[in-house]
């Protein structure tokens, strides 16, 4: 039952999440044949897709989104002060973190195949064409580097009471790693820029002027930044645990 | 198997920054007793239940709740299974129904009895389908307790659990506690309500300001706690009543006033020996011990 | 002292927004030449005034003070609600109005300092890095910026007061935030007119705003500016009307 109490306390803000990513996707997608044609020089579909969905725009709505899904738990419970009520639950603290986790990490998963539903079954209508399996690439690299956002935040919510506070402090850290991976020495590898994975730009697997995947998907990278995103969850645990909860 | 003690601390101390919230206590709770934790506010009784629940690590000492130690998590855990708690501020979560939260908990708890809590929610009158956050703060108390009796646990921890009650849902509270330990629950509850803790009590703690001030049982109480009363025709020597068998003792004007535990004649005796023109011996009642406690040391 | 309450409540939020902003400044500024070896145009390394654009009224600094602005505007009654304050604030005597009305200054008065730093740091640490930037441009950019980050906020305002809790609020004001300029961008009647607030802010395709050499042209767009600023005031006097979900306690 703590994966009913983890889901009541962040559907709404799920839901609010897919509606969204899945309004901005039509929205893109049925506005797509006056945008290309509109931008100079004009642009293939794939290019249009890419520039407007995977490279920028919908990727940091949906990162930004993730942020959101990541804040919340132990530390927000008190605030509302339903925390004595759960930590005497016969459950260990580190079971609460790991089913929150778990739960936020599937909605993740799902908000990142959002788009990969979306495109394949809207670019028919429109009377194009996008392949569901590079949809479904750039879904799993959504999805892996979703869950280092996520646990970032969730990590950044167990130190930082306060939704807003904990929520622009983990979009400033977000920003500060972009920042440092972008305009150091760093920038020579752009493998370190997690949102450049997510977007393919740049590297090896990614075909700039076809704008689609075309190598094998980048598996040890996107491994370390599951590892890390799960290293978060598990620091945030080690708080919890230590913790008092006065 | 229940041990003697379902609750032992010993030495317990919790300090945050240079505030001592409790402050070396130790004191046990028999098992099969209904236990009433006394003290003002801030006197440390919520941080000591805390304590107790593994919510708060204590800043050195240590104790065991049901045998397992409260400063180990995977102990703590097991004792946890066995516990019911109701908290001071009745948190439960705002989003859920009744109906949702009563089914959430009686997941975790393998003791769930539900005839108790078909009877618990005709009783109360808790509308199954409203949400937690539309319900009144005295249903909410019916729903904790419901959610706490609803089980047959080894302890249940109540902290304030009269407060937002209509006085006939207090009476049925306290019949439901009295009617606890018959099953074989140990009650520890804290309470401001002096009269219900006196009426269902069979032991006392008394905190004052972190520190454990008194303990003894209500038949002690009944038997062995006497007021002397002793007047003098001059400024009486308060410090000469600082002998054995006297817990407590105050001058007002030319009146010493002392708290007697045991043979309350020989204190009496010694008052007549020290001057005093007149000496009455009463009976003490739980609400003028404790404020004679919680007052001596303010 | 409700002044003090609305600023307690909110303090921690500017102060990261405060900290973070005025750090960024420094570094764009001070770090100059690492950061435009990086920028290599066709004409060669990028002129100064054009970096500070990209990197700081354009870009990077300008994301994050909006965002600053979307969260200054949480909080309120409905989140007092979930930390059980809400009752002690209702009984004092005043005005729910008054109550809004404070927390919106204090808000607005927080934004319009944020959008104040580069104003100020800018032109200063530019001279201390031996570079030029016009004050008069930043000061246009404190105007642009705090009209809009004003918008944002009551956009936030708003949102506190319709969502019953935090996170619903904010991803609410984040929604709104990432879908107006879609919106306004892309629907074929809306695209003639001056609404997409990033474009006023930053100049991009507005008559008072030269995109090659990335400095002002023209007049401020007062009447723009004063729209913008009048839909603020309604946002703020909507989120006033709307009632306090009052849950029994």
């Amino acid at each position: 039952m703590l994966w009913y109490k983890a889901w009541r306390e962040t559907r709404n803000r799920f839901m609010i999440c897919v509606l969204t990513l899945i309004w901005v996707c039509t929205v893109i997608l049925v506005l797509q044949s006056r945008s290309r044609f509109q931008s100079s020089p004009p642009m293939d579909y794939a290019a249009y897709v890419w520039n407007a969905i995977y490279k920028d725009y919908v990727r940091n709505l949906f990162v930004v989104l993730v942020m959101v899904l990541g804040c919340g738990g132990l530390r927000q419970e008190q605030a509302a002060g339903t925390a004595g009520f759960t930590l005497a639950l016969p459950v260990r603290r580190s079971h609460l973190v790991m089913v929150r986790a778990a739960v936020g990490i599937l909605e993740v998963v799902i908000s990142a195949l959002v788009p990969a539903f979306i495109i394949p079954v809207l670019s028919r209508f429109t009377g194009e064409q996008y392949a569901v399996s590079q949809a479904l690439q750039f879904a799993i690299l959504w999805a892996c580097c979703g869950v280092l956002v996520f646990g970032l935040a969730q990590l950044l919510s167990t130190v930082i009471p306060g939704v807003a506070s904990a929520w622009i402090t983990c979009f400033l850290v977000t920003m500060l790693y972009t920042a440092i991976v972008n305009v150091s020495e760093l920038d020579k590898y752009p493998g370190l820029d997690c949102f450049k994975i997510m977007s393919g730009a740049r590297l090896s697997y990614f075909n700039p002027s076809e704008h689609a995947i075309t190598g094998p998907l980048p598996w040890l990278p996107l491994g370390v930044i599951v590892v890390l995103g799960a290293g978060c969850v598990v620091l945030a645990t080690r708080i919890l645990e230590s913790r008092d909860f006065s | 198997m229940t041990p003697d003690y379902v609750i032992e601390v010993s030495g317990l101390t919790k300090k945050y920054g240079t505030v001592q919230a409790v402050n070396n206590i130790t004191f046990h709770v028999p098992a099969g007793s209904v236990t009433g934790f006394l003290g003002r506010n801030g006197a440390g009784k919520s941080t000591t239940i805390k304590m107790l629940l593994g919510m708060i690590s204590p800043t050195s000492g240590s104790g065991t709740m049901l045998g397992a130690r409260i400063d180990v998590a995977a102990e703590s855990l097991q004792a946890r299974r066995r516990v019911a708690f109701v908290g001071e501020d009745k948190g439960l979560y705002p989003y859920m129904t009744v109906q949702q939260l009563i089914r959430f908990t009686r997941s975790f708890y393998r003791d769930w009895q539900p005839e108790v809590e078909a009877t618990l929610l005709r009783r109360y009158a808790l509308p199954l389908n409203r949400k937690v956050r539309e319900l009144s703060k005295g249903m909410r108390t019916k729903l904790a307790l419901l959610l706490a009796l609803a089980r047959r646990p080894a302890l249940l921890i109540l902290d304030e659990p009269t407060e937002g009650l209509d006085p006939v849902s207090i009476e049925d509270l306290l019949q439901s506690l009295s009617g606890c330990t018959a099953e074989g629950t140990t009650v520890f509850f804290s309470s401001h309500q002096l009269s219900e803790v006196e009426r269902i009590a069979d032991e006392i703690l008394i905190l004052d300001r972190g520190r454990l001030a008194m303990s003894f049982s209500m038949d002690q109480l009944r038997e062995s706690y006497r007021w002397v009363n002793a007047g003098f025709d001059k400024q009486p020597p308060s410090f000469e009543f600082k002998i054995p068998g006297v817990e407590h003792s105050h001058t007002n004007g030319r009146q010493v006033v002392a708290l007697v535990k045991g043979d309350a004649d020989r204190v009496a005796r010694h008052a007549k020996d020290l001057g005093a023109v007149s000496v009455e011996i009463a009976p003490a009642s739980l609400r003028e011990i404790f404020l004679d406690t919680v007052k001596d040391h303010a | 002292m409700l002044f003090y309450k609305a600023w307690l409540e909110s303090r921690s939020r500017f102060f990261i927004g405060l900290i973070v902003i005025a750090a960024l400044c420094c570094v764009f500024v001070l770090f100059h030449e690492l950061f435009r070896s990086r920028m290599q145009t066709t004409r060669g390394t990028l002129p100064y005034q054009d970096y500070i654009y990209l990197r700081v009224y354009g870009g990077f600094v300008r994301g994050i003070f909006l965002l600053v602005a979307i969260v200054l505007g949480l909080g309120g009654l409905n989140a007092e609600r979930g930390r059980n304050t809400l009752m002690f604030t209702l009984a004092l005597p005043v005005r729910r109005g008054y109550l809004l009305a404070t927390r919106a200054m204090t808000g607005l008065a927080e934004v319009a300092t944020l959008a104040l730093l580069p104003a100020l740091l800018i032109p200063w640490l530019s001279a201390g890095a031996g570079q030029v930037y016009p004050a008069f441009q930043s000061w246009n950019f404190f105007v642009l910026w705090v009209a809009i980050g004003w918008a944002l906020f009551a956009s936030a305002f708003l949102a506190s007061c319709v969502f019953e809790n935090d996170y619903s609020a904010l991803t609410a004001a984040l929604i709104a935030f990432y879908i107006y300029p879609l919106a306004v961008a892309r629907t074929p009647f809306l695209r003639p007119y001056p609404l997409h607030i990033h474009y006023i802010m930053n100049g991009t395709g507005m008559p008072y705003f030269d995109p090659q050499t990335h400095s002002f042209v023209g007049p401020l767009p007062w009447a723009i500016l004063g729209g913008v600023l009048l839909v603020s005031v309604a946002l703020i006097y909507l989120a006033s009307q709307l009632p306090v979900r009052m849950d029994r306690s």
